[in-house]
């Protein structure tokens, strides 16, 4: 499921950031339009 | 390899962490980079009332999306800018890339650490960083800092004195 939300979003030109569950604690401000964010379950 | 080698965690640090003063922890991120990319993302910790003592950042391999291989490349890199840190290029070269990425910023939500990512290759390609940081409260830091300030006042003291007795009157051994 993350590979085909991956490929999607490269075709589209936009960054992807797999960031973990558990990092909650964690701000990340970034252009929603360039930059798509996916949390590894 | 990547990376090789041991990460040194500053003295002060050490110290907090050992009188439970501070918690270690470390993020890791996966980042697809595609071509004509240039994108800033601000990194920092969600509770305001907290302060990410960030002292070392590691970079895994840069691979081309497409064939798995790792790159080496100066079309590819990040930006990095941060409290006490100039904003500087990384290219993803193995002087950046397999080495363990000294750094020491007290990041905030107010002042977070900055990231740009450039892409100017035609490839797409994606990496894993590491952010190793301690975490601490703003009380718990400033009082590291103040320690850290005693420690440094100290020593300075100690080195201004002209001979042993003046070191026992500075501290009072007399």
């Amino acid at each position: 499921m993350s590979e085909e939300k991956i490929s999607e979003a490269l075709k589209k030109g936009k960054m992807v950031i797999i960031v973990g569950a558990s990092d909650s604690r964690i701000n990340i401000e970034y252009p929603r339009d360039k930059v798509e964010v996916i949390v590894r379950s | 390899m990547p990376g090789t080698g041991s990460i040194n965690i500053p003295f002060p640090l050490e110290l907090f962490w050992l009188i439970g003063e501070a918690e270690f922890t470390r993020y890791t991120s996966l980042f697809y980079l595609p071509p004509n990319l240039d994108v800033t993302i601000r990194w920092s910790p969600k509770d305001e009332d907290k302060v990410f003592l960030v002292f070392a950042m590691t970079f895994g391999s840069l691979r081309d999306y497409n064939t798995g291989e790792t790159v080496y490349t100066d079309e590819i890199g990040l930006w990095c800018r941060g409290p006490g840190i100039k904003f500087h290029w990384n290219p993803l070269l193995e002087s950046v890339s397999d080495f363990i990425y000294p750094i020491l910023t007290p990041t905030t939500r107010n002042n977070p650490l900055e990231i740009r990512f450039v892409n100017r290759s035609s490839i797409t390609a994606y990496m894993d960083v590491s952010i190793w940081y301690f975490e601490l409260t703003r009380y718990r830091f400033e009082s590291m800092i103040n320690f850290v300030k005693g420690f440094t006042n100290l020593f300075k003291y100690l080195g201004m004195a002209r001979n042993i007795d003046e070191i026992r009157r500075l501290l009072g051994l007399r």
